[in-house]
């Protein structure tokens, strides 16, 4: 009988979550993608059996190792009795290693834990997986999410979640075979989307106010510590990965100050920015100033770095350096144009060359469909038309502003000015 | 003062449907319920059953694997704890984490043993 004299001694916070990351990268990539399944109910049942047991009050010396060898113990347990083996098959014991509970703990390196979770992202971000694909098995395998967490940040339904996971991990399970960091050419491509899935995963924690904050937290410091792994191997350490932390950083430093009472997103212009993380944007600066270091055709995440640096250098909007901006975000359209950019870039272009040319700017967008369903579209025109005095005009692009936003701080936002015109 | 005997009872399909942080987080309560009746003195011991286990009948002419109760309850753990009366007992044991999974606690005297 145990008796709980001694004091409980206590893990690390997220200590669960990130056993479950590291052991089930480790063991998928030791008994390989099809036991996917098989490695993550053995995990699941060996973190019960911790949890249960260290609840007495007794956590052991190397409760990592414990979680390791009882999760790596039942691996071997269900595949022999899959296979039909016996105990006394020597050369099954050879092969998957001994269960035996009372085996030294394996003694894992840093660098090594580091390197199987990165050989682990870059087989969930395998292209025979679609993008949703790619990021929900990248939450639930390297964050360690559950089903019921997951759906709160993607704001889904569990059901449709469950499904989706499983569907994905049949899919990974038959066709992902390769659990190596690829390299060359294979390597660039599978790093872009390596890349993008992480940058979805800080987006939909950064994006999202509703539901729980601290998994939207929680989503972003995961995207981040996966992307610091990218910057620590040598083989992924590249300006785009730099790049793309600084923007991550720029981001996280806002991210008390990004909504405002009602949890409405709030634009660069209207947040407080006393709120900002002074940290966090140095640190983006140094991230910027290495991939900067690097000397490379500009990408996409160090033009967006870029960008969002510029809002970091001053403690107002009114005090932006607004050419400097629009020079970035001319780049940004030249090499990788989208909707959002294109609007963005207007608001720069106003700043810098006045209102008149601004619109002038803007009738060259008037044939583009995905910019002129955005309300944001809209709003810019209004802001100019109403600058321009043609007040008429200026009240119907608000109207339709605010037909196309469901943001409740930015309808006020357009009621009031059709109110005010 | 008397002892009592816990005995905790099912639970398990909630727990294996938690995820990693969840539960941590219910690891713990267990932590802090058993930690208070430790602090008051009134915890004497008791530990964690694995899973799986065998069923002895007949002098061992009828060995069965478990489970060895109806449905969900099976027993998962025991701990022994000192309480003035069986109403104590029952009082402490309302703050056992295992309500939040579904789980009972089963309390019973232990029968004193001359010395």
């Amino acid at each position: 009988m145990s008796n709980s004299q001694n004091n409980p001694q206590q893990v690390i916070e997220h200590f669960f979550r990130q056993e479950w990351s590291r052991v089930v990268s480790t063991l998928t990539i030791k008994f390989g993608s099809q036991n996917l399944t098989i490695v993550e109910d053995a995990v699941q049942e060996a973190l019960e059996k911790a949890m249960r047991a260290w609840g007495y009050g007794k956590v052991p010396e190397n409760p990592g190792g414990w979680i390791y060898n009882a999760a790596k113990n039942r691996v071997i347990d269900v595949l022999r009795k899959a296979h039909n083996f016996t105990e006394k098959t020597p050369s099954v014991v050879h092969f998957y290693g001994s269960s035996d509970t009372h085996s030294k703990p394996e003694v894992f390196f840093d660098t090594e834990i580091k390197d199987e979770q990165l050989r682990m992202i870059f087989a969930l971000c395998d292209p025979v997986l679609s993008d949703e694909q790619q990021l929900m098995l990248t939450l639930k395998i390297l964050c360690g999410l559950g089903v019921r967490e997951i759906a709160s940040a993607l704001l889904k339904k569990n059901e449709t979640v469950a499904k989706a996971l499983t569907r994905a991990k049949v899919k990974f399970q038959s066709e992902v075979k390769s659990l190596e960091i690829p390299e060359g050419v294979e390597l660039e491509n599978r790093l872009d989307n390596v890349m993008r899935v992480l940058y979805l995963l800080f987006n939909e924690g950064y994006s999202v106010t509703e539901g729980e904050e601290l998994i939207n937290l929680d989503l972003m410091t995961e995207a981040m510590r996966l992307g610091q792994m990218l910057v620590s191997h040598k083989n992924t350490a590249s300006a785009e990965v730099h790049s793309l932390m600084a923007l991550m950083y720029f981001q996280a430093s806002r991210f008390d100050a990004r909504h405002d009472s009602d949890g409405n997103l709030l634009t660069l212009e209207h947040q407080d920015r006393t709120k900002w993380d002074d940290k966090l944007i140095s640190i983006g600066f140094q991230y910027l100033a290495a991939a900067d270091g690097m000397r490379q055709a500009p990408g996409y995440y160090f033009i967006q770095a870029a960008i969002a640096s510029v809002h970091c250098e001053v403690s107002d909007y009114a005090l932006t350096n607004w050419s400097k901006l629009l020079n970035f975000y001319n780049h940004l359209q030249a090499s990788f144009p989208t909707p959002m950019g294109a609007l963005n870039r207007i608001v720069a272009f106003q700043m810098v060359h006045g209102d008149k040319a601004a619109l002038k700017e803007l009738k060259g967008l008037e044939n583009e469909s995905a910019v002129t369903s955005h309300y944001l579209y809209f709003a810019i025109r209004g802001n100019l038309l109403e600058k321009l005095g043609d007040l008429e005009k200026a009240k119907k692009s608000y109207a339709l502003a605010l037909e196309n936003t469901s943001n409740s701080s930015q309808r006020r936002f357009f009621k009031d000015k059709l109110l005010k015109i | 003062m008397k002892e009592y005997l816990y005995v905790f009872r099912g639970g398990d399909g909630k727990r294996l449907e938690s995820s990693p942080e969840e539960m941590q987080a219910h690891m713990g309560l267990w932590q802090g319920w058993m930690g208070s009746l430790m602090e008051s003195g009134n915890l004497i011991g008791g530990q964690p059953l694995e899973n799986g286990g065998k069923v002895v009948r007949k002098a061992g002419a009828m060995i069965t694997d478990g489970p060895y109760a109806e449905g969900n309850e099976v027993v998962g753990g025991y701990l022994i704890v000192k309480a003035e009366s069986m109403e104590q007992a029952t009082e402490f044991s309302k703050g056992c984490p295992i309500f939040e999974h579904g789980g009972c606690v089963e309390i019973r005297a232990l029968v004193p043993m001359e010395h």
